[in-house]
């Protein structure tokens, strides 16, 4: 079954349905969230289950049925990114600990290790940049989305991803002193 | 040299999807999802508790049919080879034997009916004297108004049998007499029935809770909290305290808004309270997950996650466990630590943190 023949069922209040898309793009939505939020397991679950909700609830918006994935997507990086900002404002008020990301947990075992290494270096850095300044990053070097997928996800112009990205490039270049 | 980093690395930074916390997750979300349309739509019957986190290990099929004369009508839930546990809103709850099928048939503010289709349902009702609680098997009417219960269908022909743990339920069968069952006694048509209860002994409760079970920590923690004590059966909430559903409900809410030292109480409240509770295995993986990642409590966490292997479900078991051979790496206990991971190997030898697991311990 296509993504638009559930979609049109969801529309008609099918339970299944929801459910069925819920499923199919699960790894999707939770891998987003998971990578943006540095893996932070309760955060991924309540971004991801926010990011759904809203899908639902809007699907009546989406002119495309057959681009669920991409839209549900691209609500979960706006998702991860309120979550981000909300953090931060509390962390600014001295009411949350300082974020810091478990690479160790982060990052798969089976990783190679040069690769690894430079996840490790990218996520150590992350921490300190503006959130949107991170998260297309994230979705530049992790994720290894194009400037335009980017751009549709983070519903930015293409030159304002571009900006980002290379802002964050060289940030990343000169909190740990390599190369850009 | 430039090195040219290295695009599409979401292989090396995935998520651990477990069937559980997938199910975790869909439960919470379609209560939310609920609960938001029950804003909008006053009066409506709201099966509330939907599915536990083992729904979907549980082959499980909702489906909400379209059209239907309210939101939830036409709801049916089936189930395959295993028991499933559902929680309505007002805190009834219905356990549906292997091979069933219930089907909601309308719900209101006065009357819910459903209709048992095959197999056989325990009922849980909870009292709401304004409200018709309404089970019909073929011609047979089951009404009760508080009370637990169960109804079992024959496979073929028209046998049903009405066993009634507590309270008293009216029976009306295919030719309109009406006979009131009260606690302790059965009524069935149809003497060849293949149903799970024997004819002749008295009828053990439909949903039996959990019994209560207290086993000291052997890993040197001390068992001082709520969810290391015995659960407490509904005692409380005749005194006016939240029931299962909502004290979940909230529970989570806190957590969601990272008020995790108010969502860790809730969660302790809940086991304390609700310990025999369908979600209480969630509730406590929730517990250890919430002092293990957020409260940095992981003698706290390993409590609540020992409580999540002691109980009788298998489900979210496998993360327990290896998020207790985490924890007692953590605490720096390496005999605890290498007996987790080798009961973690024994039962799932190649499961989902085998490779992460491989090595801790040392």
């Amino acid at each position: 079954m296509a993504d638009a023949d559930l979609v049109a069922q969801a529309r008609e209040g099918a339970g299944w349905a929801h459910e069925a898309l819920y499923r199919r793009h699960a790894s999707l939505v939770f891998g987003l969230a998971h990578r943006l939020l540095g893996g932070r397991e309760h955060e991924v679950d309540d971004v991801a289950q926010e990011a759904f909700l809203q899908a639902f609830e809007k699907l009546d918006k989406l002119r495309d049925a057959q681009s669920f994935a991409k839209w549900v997507g691209s609500i979960a990086v706006r998702c991860a990114q309120r979550r981000l900002r909300r953090e931060r404002l509390r962390r600014r008020l001295g009411l949350g600990p300082a974020e810091s990301i478990d690479t160790e947990r982060l990052i798969a075992p089976t990783t190679p290790p040069d690769v690894a290494a430079e996840l490790r270096r990218l996520y150590a850095a992350v921490g300190a940049m503006p959130v949107q300044v991170r998260t297309a990053l994230i979705l530049r070097r992790v994720e290894g989305m194009s400037v335009d997928e980017i751009a549709e996800h983070m519903s930015l112009s293409r030159s304002t991803v571009k900006r980002r990205v290379a802002r964050g490039e060289a940030q990343l270049a000169k909190l740990i002193g390599g190369a850009p | 040299m430039t090195q040219q980093p290295q695009l599409d690395n979401r292989a090396h930074v995935a998520p651990e999807l477990s069937e559980e916390r997938l199910a975790s997750v869909w439960f919470n979300l379609s209560s939310e999802q609920r609960r938001r349309s029950q804003r909008t739509r006053r009066g409506m019957f709201v099966a509330a508790g939907a599915l536990a986190a083992a729904a979907a290990a549980l082959l499980v099929v909702w489906r909400v049919m379209p059209a239907a004369p309210d939101q939830w009508a036409g709801t049916v839930l089936r189930t395959a080879k295993t028991p499933m546990q559902v929680a309505l809103a007002d805190g009834s709850t219905i356990k549906a034997q292997p091979a069933t099928e219930l089907q909601l048939l309308s719900g209101s503010k006065t009357q819910v009916r459903f209709a048992l289709r095959r197999g056989k349902a325990a009922f849980e009702v909870a009292r709401d004297k304004k409200r018709d609680f309404i089970v019909e098997a073929g011609d047979v009417r089951v009404r009760v108004v508080g009370t637990r219960f169960s109804v079992a269908r024959a496979a073929a022909g028209n046998g049903v049998e009405v066993v009634v743990a507590r309270g008293i339920v009216e029976v009306r069968d295919g030719q309109g007499k009406t006979l009131r069952l009260s606690a302790g006694q059965r009524w069935s048509r149809g003497v060849n029935l293949a149903l799970a209860s024997p004819a002749k002994q008295p009828p053990s409760p439909p949903v039996p809770p959990a019994p209560p079970r207290v086993e000291p920590p052997d890993d040197g923690t001390r068992g001082g909290d709520a969810e290391s004590k015995p659960p407490q059966r509904r005692r409380s909430r005749s005194r006016g305290a939240p029931s299962a559903a909502k004290l979940f409900e909230q529970a989570t809410a806190l957590r969601r808004a990272a008020k995790h030292h108010a969502a860790e109480r809730a969660y302790r409240r809940f086991l304390a309270r609700y310990g025999g509770d369908a979600r209480a295995p969630l509730v406590a993986f929730e517990l250890g997950r919430l002092r293990m990642d957020q409260l940095g409590d992981a003698r706290g966490a390993v409590r609540a996650l020992r409580r999540v292997l002691r109980s009788k479900r298998a489900v979210l078991r496998e993360d327990a466990l290896a998020r207790l051979v985490l924890l007692y790496g953590r605490l720096g206990d390496k005999r605890a630590c290498g007996r987790s991971k080798a009961r973690y190997v024994r039962l799932y030898p190649h499961g989902r943190y085998a490779a992460h697991l491989a090595d801790r311990c040392r």
